[in-house]
């Protein structure tokens, strides 16, 4: 289940459940929390956090935070949703506290226009279609390291925008920017994305390009 | 007449529906004058779809969660009443 399909879902008879014994502390309760979440809650570490041991720490103090808060839960959503924004905003503190710079350049990976404002790009690379390139299991590596390397400021609105299902308002809220630079850095994010993406996708239609990686 | 740059600076809310009847008009008018334009919204379109899938597909292999981990987390728990 992704987060996308989980979103909004109030909560479930088996969550409550679980709710009900995680708060009654019920032996081998929170092992099962730990078990059905665990996994899919590291994948969204992982995706913020670009670092195996950053992320498995995210991890578990998000699980510690839950053990403490779940007298808190009021289940206005799923568990799963509930957990998901715990440890998206616990990745975000550490991304912070890491004093990661935000606003690395970008500027190379943007659209680039003559004096006149008119487009000067390359012809467009992506020959092969959407659904054959998503075919190739090496092309997600790929298009995810190419998300790792966008600057973190860029990143984490990408991130929360199009893969963490966050609106606008949400994700201002979770990096405490404001709407309008939330839009700003999606853009300029998915047109980063697709200069990065460029090359690969040109190889997968069978033009030798420049390997990026 | 507006230019690629402009294309540009309202293309998301194009693609999300909520450019205003006016504005649309007249950033479509453009779109087919600029094939260079066309080209670059298609692709930044394919861009954020393999983004997307790519990571969907990641959910979708969920390893189990290491023991180790497991173990750590549940060591923080509180002790069952």
């Amino acid at each position: 289940m992704t987060d996308a399909e989980d979103k909004g879902n109030a909560i479930g008879d088996e969550d409550r459940a679980l709710v009900a014994e995680l708060r009654a502390g019920a032996p081998g309760s929170y092992e099962r929390l730990v078990r059905a979440h665990g996994s899919y809650l590291l994948r969204v570490a992982r995706r913020l956090l670009r670092n195996e041991d950053d992320a498995r720490d995210c991890v578990q103090e998000t699980f510690v935070l839950v053990f403490r808060k779940v007298g808190e839960f009021e289940g206005r959503s799923s568990l799963r949703s509930w957990l998901h924004r715990i440890a998206v905003n616990c990745a975000l503190m550490k991304i912070r506290s890491a004093r990661r710079i935000l606003e690395d350049s970008i500027e190379d990976l943007l659209p680039h226009y003559d004096d006149e404002g008119h487009r000067v790009e390359p012809e467009s690379e992506f020959a092969a279609s959407v659904e054959t390139t998503l075919e190739n299991a090496q092309i997600g590596d790929l298009v995810r390291r190419a998300i790792d390397r966008l600057p973190d400021g860029y990143r984490t609105v990408l991130l929360l925008r199009d893969i963490e299902d966050y609106t606008t308002q949400e994700t201002a809220a979770a990096l405490g920017i404001e709407e309008g630079a939330v839009k700003t850095r999606l853009h300029r994010a998915r047109a980063a994305l697709k200069t990065l993406l460029s090359p690969v996708l040109a190889e997968q239609a069978g033009k030798p390009q420049f390997a990026w990686w | 007449m507006i230019t690629c740059r402009d294309v540009d600076e309202f293309l998301d809310d194009y693609l999300e529906g909520t450019l205003p009847e006016d504005k649309r008009k007249i950033f479509e008018a453009h779109l087919g004058l600029c094939p260079p334009c066309v080209s670059y919204i298609r692709d930044y379109r394919t861009a954020g779809t393999l983004a997307k899938h790519a990571q969907e597909h990641d959910d979708r292999s969920l390893d189990d969660l290491p023991d180790e981990l497991v173990n750590a987390i549940l060591a923080a728990s509180p002790k069952p009443r």
